[in-house]
């Protein structure tokens, strides 16, 4: 297996609209992000109608955004995103080698004057993922005394796997976490913030990634579910080793075939494309994602 | 009126008299009257009695009724529930001041322009470095973890650094006499535009006592305000400032409108402005125009539906946009609300120290935040005398207030913390001190509370404003609020040097300020304008014909199948019965007629009478600031009328002409007056012009219907049908004056279509239009809208009276048709030509 891989992404949508359409802002979080193992080589956002007015900048969390604005007439809205990536295999996982949970549960507490770690910020309450009672005692069995964080966001992961059904359109983009929870169904957006909302609820710090998954099953191993659309995991903290992905949806920790488009504390943060119109009516949205290892041309 | 516990004193110093008749404070609680020491009154009450004179003193009942007559006549109200039903309640406000000494003010000056610069610069830092959370001086929990921290604006730095340029504390005086910050409030603190009406208002009654006792005055700082703001505006002096209201039905709506007037800014919502590139501009009948400053009573996290609640309705997309640009200037900045939180106020002491390098000069009351586990053991061990309240809105609950719990009670809210103890903060108790309100014939001593304003200078630097907002509890009450029912009571700041005598009211204006006078018609305020005329119109015509069916069906004429017939599809094009429902035949009469009253009341059925009725009170009230109070009055009178038949009473499931017809009766005289209010009391603008447009085309397609039924039908041929076409065109009485008994078919197409003198005729309707339209502000590109109304020659009497073998007259509802079809097309053009980008807007999420 080489150490780099290099992945060409093509992501589509597409909006009918029952009215015309007179204004149009939106935002886009689209552009894959280049840190860590992952480099990216080129990028472009492409929208018809054209923009009237476009601003490009940088979250807060260090996430690339597109804002654009269209002030002429239009029923159909088509923006497509074009993406080249290299990611670096990522190094053995230390999960046991990480700190006990306890440990860093207290690390994310306010102590009055004690050093203060950027990522407690993942530790609160966020607009989709709520700090309940009922996530903790569910998470409690993957975390026994002085199990390292890591190893148990490992055991939780595997266990919302085990017990949740992926059910494709069985939830919106707006369905609240506890009723993903409560009906152990979902898409990955709900795998992911039940597992935030797990890990939140022991106090842990934990966010949300939103982006892609390369469709090409590996010889002799199953199909990954989650193919052809955005896709969504979660990144775990630890004081020591740093942010670590798991991806609850198929239960693996992510390697070279999780393409990062950008983090957040939840999918508000971090949504790929949202917008305010005025007009419109009823509206039809397809998505297309297409994930692919980069061929030159021979 | 004497008092009679005056006589029995026989005292000539009234301050001796105050005294006698001033109850005594609850123990434990400071005495605003008496100040510390009693039992004498301080200096300057005893000064403020002595010039108002035991004459005066017995005067103080009427002086309260004065002050509640001119509140109701200022119209100055306070929306107790903020929804569309909720009753408008009238301002309430206390005879007496709250007096407050010079020494007193300047250590309450200093502690506020300190806090509020303090508050400024914190919030430099955690949109910049967040240096204060990397020294461990402020729980991440209470910034990062709020709901108020805005990220879209991590690392924007406001003009001129200013993010707060009005700030509002609430401050409470302690058992012995000290002041103490309860609350700050810097999103978009209200109470600027209530507490200058109560001074207006107190001032007024007191006018000798209030130049002796040398009160400061306050126009100043609001000069200060507006001044900070030009300052520091992308478009500097020739900047256009607005005033940004969530709207009518939000609780200080009226002082939004007070305001803007006060400070000569333009009062917008949401949907009156519109982000073009990275600036914002006003939607005007003339087009955009832009605006470079925005003074908002919005609450931050509804400013931009695209970037912060994308359910908000009442911003403006791309507004952030704008911001991070540097094309407008919001004012207050947005993302401060965090700092609203009270668990705040136990952090800033060593933040002042760290930020400013001095120890905070007026303290917050003693405030534990029970997410830090040291600080929570103390505060639950002594529950009992303190105030536990929400750390922010994730986990809302009233304040629950410690003092009087039993152990049962104590040991609840202890269980609560513990299971969430981040959400929860503790702050001590506060005895309020009591302050002296007039209640027939007595000093009552009630427990009150200053909220006090520090605006910006524009030189940068925070000055406050010598007064404030006092608001008092209606009982002993330990908490003070508007919400639930208490009071309000002019400030009155004793002034140390000069009294500063600069005014903002208006001045004599010039020449040159009237050559300028166009005022601005924003597209929201026109299209309500437009639809007000249209509402107001259909209101009236569809009232005269539930009139006019009633009767006719009750009267005492047989009626022909013919008329009834006429009768049924004239009921149902109005929408005052169901398309579905029964004819108005012999036998179906009493259903017909049933239905018919039914559905006057039925707000539900689009386009019933009151849903019309409903819809002219909203569109009325989305512009209340152009209608004379007389006209709302008038529009409120129209609902209630109709109100007296209520749906659900037997009278309307089994409703009888004899019910309904007086009742329409006087709403048909109410909704006159509203036309004549229309039509003569309101400035003849572009907004006035539209208003009258709309009326106009709703008339023609009324109007032209009805006639139309009535010939295609046949039965204007019969007396009944000849009587109800010159009914509905409400030309009964001049038809008669004209041709006395004689019916004649001529004479009526002559009266209602063809004369230009009677000003309901169609010729006459269609001539108003074809004055107005051209009048309307030129939009480019758009086609010709008289052109669409039928030419002056249509209008042949000859022509329109000849009647073809069928009996038809072909040319006249040729021409009946036509009117109203063009009324339909002008109406849409109109919409769309100044009105379409006030559209619905909708959030999409993939």
């Amino acid at each position: 297996m080489s150490a780099a891989v290099t992945l060409d992404i093509v992501h589509d949508t597409q909006y009918h609209y029952a009215g015309r359409v007179d204004l149009a802002y939106h935002l886009a979080m689209l552009k894959p992000q280049d840190s860590g193992r992952q480099r990216t080589t080129s990028f472009a956002l492409d929208c018809e109608p054209r923009p009237s007015y476009r601003q490009t900048g940088t979250d807060a969390f260090g996430n690339h955004r597109d804002l654009f604005s269209i002030y002429a007439p239009h029923d159909e809205l088509h923006v497509r995103s074009t993406s080249r990536v290299v990611l670096v295999a990522a190094p053995a996982s230390e999960v046991a080698a990480s700190q006990p949970w306890e440990r860093v549960r207290v690390a994310m507490r306010y102590r009055a004057g004690a050093p203060y770690l950027p990522a407690t910020e993942f530790a609160f309450a966020s607009p989709y993922v709520p700090i309940v009672q009922e996530l903790a005692d569910y998470a409690r069995p993957c975390f026994a005394a002085g199990r390292p964080v890591l190893a148990g966001a490992e055991a939780l992961m595997q266990r919302i796997h085990e017990d949740f059904e992926y059910a494709t359109a069985s939830t919106q983009v707006d369905t609240p976490l506890m009723a993903a929870f409560v009906t152990r169904r979902g898409v990955c957006q709900d795998f992911a913030h039940v597992m935030i909302g797990c890990l939140r609820a022991l106090g842990l710090a934990a966010r949300y990634v939103s982006g892609y998954l390369l469709t090409q099953p590996p010889p002799g191993q199953p199909r990954l579910v989650g193919a052809d659309a955005s896709h969504a995991w979660v990144s775990v903290f630890c004081p020591d080793l740093g942010w670590l992905d798991f991806d609850p949806t198929n239960a693996v920790i992510t390697d070279v075939d999780h393409v990062v488009v950008a983090t957040g504390r939840d999918f508000a943060d971090v949504t790929p494309l949202r917008g305010v119109i005025h007009g419109g009516g009823e509206h039809t949205l397809d998505v297309a994602v297409t994930v692919a290892p980069y061929c030159p041309a021979p | 009126m004497q008092n009679p516990l005056f006589e029995s004193l026989h005292s000539d110093d009234p301050a001796l008299l105050a005294a006698a008749v001033a109850r005594a404070p609850r123990p434990g609680h400071y005495d605003e009257l008496r100040g510390g020491a009693g039992p004498g009154l301080t200096p300057p009450w005893r000064r403020f009695f002595g010039v108002l004179g035991a004459e005066g003193l017995s005067g103080l009942d009427e002086r309260v009724e004065a002050v509640t007559r001119q509140v109701r006549e200022n119209g100055i109200t306070y929306n107790v529930y903020a929804d569309a039903n909720g009753p408008a309640r009238p301002w309430s406000l206390d005879l007496l001041p709250l007096i407050l000494e010079a020494e007193d003010w300047a250590r309450i000056e200093a502690g506020i322009v300190q806090r509020t610069t303090l508050l400024n610069a914190l919030l430099a830092d955690l949109y910049g470095p967040q240096q204060m959370l990397h020294a461990g001086l402020l729980p991440p929990a209470l910034t990062l973890g709020h709901p108020g921290y805005l990220r879209p604006l991590h690392g924007y730095a406001p003009p001129g650094g200013v993010h707060l340029h009005l700030a509002a504390f609430d401050l409470a005086r302690g058992p012995d006499g000290r002041w103490w910050v309860v609350s700050q409030r810097t999103q978009a603190p209200s109470g600027l535009g209530y507490l200058l009406e109560n001074r207006l208002a107190i001032s007024r009654q007191f006018p000798e006592a209030f130049r002796e006792l040398r009160v400061q005055h306050l126009a100043s700082s609001y000069r200060a305000l507006l001044d900070s703001l030009f300052a520091l505006s992308p478009g500097s002096r020739d900047s256009r400032v607005v005033l940004l209201t969530p709207g009518p039905y939000n609780e200080t709506y009226f002082e939004h409108a007070y305001l803007a007037r006060y400070l000569g800014l333009t009062l917008v919502e949401g949907s009156d402005l519109t982000v073009r590139g990275d600036q914002v501009y006003m939607k005007t009948l003339h087009g955009l125009e832009r605006v470079h400053v925005i003074l908002r009573r919005l609450d931050d996290d509804y400013c931009d539906p695209l970037e912060l609640r994308a359910d908000s309705t009442l911003g403006v997309p791309g507004l952030l946009g704008a911001m991070r640009a540097g094309q407008v200037l919001i004012a207050n900045s947005l993302g401060s609300a965090f700092l609203e939180s009270p668990a705040v106020h136990g952090f800033l002491p060593a933040i002042c120290e760290r930020l400013l390098d001095a120890p905070l000069a007026l303290p917050s009351l003693a405030t534990w935040w029970c997410g830090e586990e040291a600080a929570a053991a103390q505060a639950l061990d002594r529950l009992d005398g303190l105030v536990v309240k929400p750390t922010s809105g994730r986990r809302n609950f009233e304040p629950w207030l410690g003092p009087g719990r039993d152990a049962a009670a104590i040991a609840a809210m202890r269980a609560k913390i513990a299971a969430d103890p981040d959400a929860y903060t503790a702050q001590s108790y506060l005895p309020l001190a009591q302050t002296p309100t007039w209640r027939r014939g007595e000093l009552r001593p009630r427990p009150g509370m200053l909220r006090v304003f520090a605006v910006a200078c524009p030189g940068g630097g925070y000055r406050i404003l010598p007064g404030g907002l006092t608001r008092i509890a209606m009982s002993d009450e330990p908490i003070v609020s508007m919400q639930r029912g208490g009071t309000s009571a002019d400030t009155w700041v004793i002034a140390a040097g000069e009294v500063d005598a600069f005014s903002l009211l208006p001045e004599r204006l010039k020449p040159e300020d009237l050559a300028n006078k166009r005022r601005t018609v924003s597209s929201r305020a026109a299209e309500n304008l437009f639809w007000l005329g249209r509402y107001a119109e259909r209101a009236e015509n569809t009232v005269r014909i539930a009139r006019l069916v009633l009767a006719t069906l009750n009267g005492d004429v047989d009626l022909s199948t013919r008329i009834r017939e006429a009768i049924g599809r004239i009921a149902a094009q109005n929408n005052l019965v169901p398309a579905t429902s029964p004819a108005a035949s012999k036998v179906a009469s009493r259903a017909f007629e049933r239905n018919l009253i039914a559905g006057l009341v039925d707000a539900e059925h689009a386009a019933s009478v009151a849903f019309t009725l409903h819809a002219l009170e909203r569109t009325a009230g989305q512009i209340r600031d152009r209608l004379a109070p007389e006209h709302w009055s008038l529009v409120l009178g129209a609902i209630a009328e109709l109100r007296t038949l209520r749906p659900g009473r037997r009278d309307v499931q089994d409703g009888t002409a004899a019910d309904a017809l007086p009742m329409l009766d006087r709403l048909s005289t109410l909704l006159v007056a509203i036309t004549g209010m229309q039509a003569d009391r309101m400035t003849r603008d572009d907004g006035w012009r539209l208003l009258t447009v709309g009326r106009q085309l709703e008339r023609l397609i009324t109007l032209a219907r009805a006639l139309g039924t009535l010939f295609e039908s046949g039965a204007v041929q019969l007396d009944t049908g000849f009587g109800l076409a010159l009914h509905a065109f409400d030309s009964t009485i001049t038809y008669r004056a004209l041709y006395q008994n004689h019916r004649e078919i001529i004479a009526l197409i002559d009266l209602l279509v063809v004369d230009t003198e009677n000003p309901r005729s169609l010729a006459c309707t269609v001539g108003t239009l074809r004055a107005l339209l051209p009048k309307l502000p030129p939009v480019a590109g758009a086609e010709d809208c008289v052109a669409l109304l039928p030419g002056p020659r249509r209008f042949d009497l000859a022509a329109l009276n000849v009647r073809a073998g069928d009996g038809r007259y072909g040319a006249l509802e040729a021409l009946l048709g036509e009117i109203g079809g063009a009324a339909f097309l002008i109406s849409d053009a109109i919409e769309q030509r100044y009105f379409s980008h006030a559209l619905d807007i909708q959030a999409m999420r993939t």
